[in-house]
């Protein structure tokens, strides 16, 4: 026997960061999480349709190569567009039987819709658990999908237009004169993203309801259509305030010295949870369980955390105080189960 | 019978049925889809409540009428600079004309989200470079200018249609006989009186039909809608169609398909008036006789025409281009701050590094370069059938390349998925690149065949005649005589396409998978999620990649002017 050839070599290299890899995600259920790699690396791929997400999917440590590097063999190809231009390709695809993404992952009302179409697998990844993830709303988000990650919806203002005393601690401080003409957010009327489900959240708080976004209509906000540059717009001053996330944008205005803050009203903020489903008939269906489950791993919150985004994990240090969720009031979001009505309450407030 | 089924024929006919598929089949997945209550494939129960919807509706007839302002305003604004502009350039003796006539035709390959991102920053209307500029030599308290808004967008709109308008009626410029304008100024008339009583006249076909092509294009029109119009709450048809369909939830596709189709009808009435004016007229330029181009000779007025000539240049060209280079370099674009970490070359990083990028400028390039390749030659054949042969159905033929013009690309791109999807293999090119080489030659043809057809009525039937007259077939004397004289054209005819499709977006939209993404995407799904800085970097590569072909091929062409 002689030295090992270089394709031995690269054999037991590979079963060995297979071996860590396992261990890097399942604390909890090694056992099945190394039977899922043998299974995903028969596959060797997992195709996603995934939103906005790139600064922390992309790069040499970013998810992609981090879980290619975990676990070898396994492929990852994400497919980046709107929630509607993906769930417009499942559906086509589920139709025509000829299926190419595994995974879907957009906002909770998109989800919604797209398994009301009868094309998701329903699947929950062992990793949420109590004691791992965030408790609320995280558990109590529909069983069908797991969420990954969450958008903070709160008050992104102007430092250098907005004097300190009227700094909006309250949502209802948004109703003072000051702000008539300074205020945006995203369109609720759209049925779907975090200016509709942050339109059902302060609707249901009591104090609030219908005569706070009738008030608020007054203010003249400026309504996006689509998520857009909004918080851009708030840097450069062309509005005082946006009523949005902070997501991975704020974090990058911030460090390209943009005079905003975020703040998370007394009253709570909204969380908008990204979940990812599986596809039902997925073609990967083992790798994508594989890649969801470690998703919300320690190791891939990090990540998530450190380009600025809001982990759904426990423990998992943000890239600045303001993602951090932890311990912070919660405003539920009720739109996911009757999208119409939600509508219909958006229309008598602010018209078609 | 037999007549339709001569030897020469026959290129036609495979031609045509070629063409046939590649455009009515999607159009007719799109017939089925607007009569059903839900999606193809899926649903089967038919219904008329699409149409019922959109065309009861009043909106859709506030739609139409703010389309229609919309479009024809930028068609005019575009028009009347085009006309001058091209008058300018031909007929007299302004500085740099050569410079300015390849300056004023270089946006033409400048993708339009880069233009409005550009523009979106530059007239913001408290924070806009142009506004604080105004704000600061005024005196005013706020900015006189607002992007977002109905003069906004049809400011951006106008200034996106120039380039290609330019390019369409200067070389109609060029084709007019200076002779007979030379027979006027000797008997006496004045310049203006030769400008409107014989070239214009002369020129009104081909300035009619660049006219029908803004306007129809200004109606299929994406980005800038989009990104701008819908901020502004101006709606035109096509921002209309991408909120119900991409912004809304759940999308309604069937209202989305019934509004496409009558977009469909109207611009089908055009395409149809502009072939009936343009009927009979003919182009013969290179006829073995040789001319030279009457110069009016300007005196001191040059320099004003050259002064306003390059403001026009900083408009169309510099102002937009620089702002998103300059953009690309700050930590938040159109931010300009003393603070540390305003200059930056994060963006750069962050892109560099992304392997979707990677993956998304090799597409491009390899997709566009093919697609670009294959339209040439095809372009190249049926124009030669429409215009060079008795093919009985070369009317219907000419209309039909048309077609995916006349429908907005989110339109059309969602047909081709449904049609696509649905074949059985191996002829279910869904998923792969091929999917997306045959929507690039789907929706470049109308351009392409338009292109080569104006270089190929300039060469007089008489040349390829004396190639049968010496006993060449009709293969031989077009490889010969035709090939030859129309090189240049078909070089510029490709470049024109390649940067056409580096920047195709509305109809590839929904067509692209793993492993065949593409640019133009990337560029717009970084403008949607709100990264501008990553935005306007990849716009910079997209800027590079389209000049350094431009250089290129100006290596290989004589001169700007062969690309007419």
């Amino acid at each position: 026997m002689g030295a090992l050839g270089i394709s031995k070599r690269l054999a037991i290299l590979a079963v060995t960061s297979a071996c860590w890899g396992s261990l890097a995600l399942a604390d909890h259920h090694p056992a099945r999480t190394k039977e899922l790699y043998e299974a995903a690396r028969k596959e060797g791929l997992v195709v996603g349709y995934y939103g906005t997400l790139r600064t922390a999917t992309e790069g040499p440590n970013g998810l992609i190569s981090i879980f290619e590097k975990r676990f070898p063999g396994i492929k990852v190809r994400l497919v980046y567009g709107s929630g509607a231009q993906s769930r417009e390709k499942i559906l086509a695809e589920a139709g025509a039987g000829r299926r190419i993404g595994d995974i879907m992952s957009g906002g909770e009302n998109t989800i919604m819709d797209i398994f009301q179409e009868g094309v998701i697998a329903v699947y929950r990844s062992p990793e949420v658990r109590e004691d791992a993830v965030l408790v609320n709303p995280i558990l109590s988000s529909p069983k069908e999908a797991t969420p990954f990650r969450a958008l903070a919806y709160g008050i992104t203002y102007n430092t250098e237009l907005v004097p300190k005393e009227r700094i909006p601690y309250s949502w209802k401080d948004l109703l003072h004169p000051f702000w008539k003409d300074k205020l945006s957010m995203q369109d609720p009327g759209r049925g779907t993203g975090g200016g509709f489900s942050l339109f059902g959240a302060l609707w249901e708080k009591p104090g609030f309801g219908k005569e706070y976004w009738m008030a608020l209509a007054k203010q003249n906000v400026f309504r996006q259509k689509g998520s857009g540059p909004l918080l851009q717009l708030v840097a450069r001053g062309e509005h005082a305030a946006t009523l949005t996330d902070h997501s991975g944008n704020y974090w990058e205005l911030k460090k390209g010295a943009a005079p905003v803050a975020f703040i998370k009203p007394k009253e709570g903020i909204h969380l908008s949870l990204i979940p990812m489903a599986v596809i039902k008939s997925a073609p990967h269906p083992n790798a994508a369980k594989l890649w969801v489950d470690w998703s919300i791993s320690e190791e891939a919150q990090r990540i998530i955390a450190g380009a600025g985004y809001t982990p759904v994990r426990k423990g998992i240090k943000t890239s600045f105080p303001e993602a951090s969720m932890e311990g912070v009031n919660v405003l539920q979001n009720p739109t996911a189960t009757n999208v119409e009505l939600w509508l219909e309450r958006v229309r008598s407030v602010f018209g078609n | 019978m037999g007549k339709w089924f001569e030897a020469s024929n026959a290129t036609g006919w495979i031609l045509f049925l070629v063409v046939g598929f590649l455009v009515l089949y999607p159009v007719s997945w799109l017939l089925v889809g607007s009569f059903l209550s839900g999606r193809p494939g899926i649903t089967r129960s038919f219904t008329l409540s699409n149409y019922i919807n959109v065309y009861l509706d009043p909106s859709t007839y506030r739609l139409l009428w703010n389309s229609i302002v919309i479009v024809g305003a930028r068609t005019l604004v575009g028009g009347s600079l085009a006309i001058f502009m091209a008058w300018v350039v031909t007929r007299t003796n302004v500085p740099c004309r050569r410079v300015l006539e390849a300056l004023l035709i270089m946006p033409m390959f400048v993708p339009n989200v880069l233009e409005t991102i550009g523009w979106s920053i530059l007239l913001s209307p408290k924070s806009g470079l142009i506004n604080s500029a105004a704000k600061w030599l005024f005196g005013l308290s706020q900015g006189p200018f607002n992007v977002y808004s109905l003069t906004g967008l049809i400011w951006v709109m106008s200034v996106e249609s120039l380039p290609l308008m330019f390019l369409l009626i200067v070389s109609a410029f060029r084709a007019v006989d200076p002779a007979l304008e030379n027979a006027a100024a000797m008997s006496g008339a004045s310049y203006p009186r030769v400008f409107f009583r014989v070239t214009l006249p002369l020129l009104l076909p081909a300035v009619l039909g660049a006219l029908t092509l803004t306007f129809v294009r200004g109606m299929e029109a994406f980005e800038t809608p989009t990104l701008i119009g819908l901020p502004a709450r101006v709606y035109v048809f096509t921002n209309q169609i991408y909120e119900v369909t991409t912004l809304k939830m759940p999308p309604r596709y069937g209202e989305a398909t019934a509004l496409g189709l009558l977009l469909f009808f109207i611009t089908a009435v055009l395409v149809l008036f502009q072939q009936r004016m343009l009927r009979g007229k003919e182009f013969f330029v290179v006829t073995g006789r040789g001319y030279q181009q009457r110069v009016i000779e300007l005196g001191w007025a040059r320099w004003l025409l050259f002064l306003a000539s390059a403001f026009l240049v900083l408009i169309t060209l510099v102002l937009p281009v620089s702002q998103v280079i300059v953009g690309s370099f700050q930590g938040v674009p159109g931010l300009y701050s003393s603070r540390p970490g305003t200059w930056t070359l994060a963006h750069y990083a962050g892109v560099f590094q992304s392997e979707a990028f990677w993956r998304s400028l090799r597409n491009s390039f390899v997709l566009a370069g093919a697609a670009g390749l294959m339209t040439v030659i095809m372009g190249l054949l049926i124009a030669y059938v429409i215009h060079r042969t008795l093919f009985p159905l070369r009317k219907l033929f000419d209309f039909l390349v048309w077609i995916p013009w006349t429908l907005p690309g989110l339109v059309m791109g969602l047909g081709m998925l449904w049609a696509y999807i649905y074949l059985p293999d191996p002829f279910n090119l869904y998923g792969t690149a091929w999917l997306l080489i045959i929507a690039f030659i789907t929706s470049g043809l109308p351009l392409g065949v338009r292109l080569l057809a104006g270089a190929l009525v300039q060469i007089h039937p008489s040349l390829e005649q004396a190639g049968w007259s010496s006993g060449a077939n009709r293969l031989t004397s077009l490889w010969f005589i035709i090939l030859p004289l129309m090189r240049p054209a078909l070089l510029s005819g490709f470049i024109i396409l390649f940067s056409l499709f580096i920047r195709q977006l509305s109809t590839v939209v929904l067509l692209y998978s793993e492993g065949s993404e593409l640019l133009s995407i990337t560029l717009f799904s970084y403008f949607q999620n709100g990264e501008l800085g990553p935005a306007c970097a990849v716009s910079v590569v997209v800027l590079l990649i389209v000049f350094l072909t431009l250089g290129i091929a100006g290596g290989l062409t004589p001169s700007i002017h062969d690309m007419q």
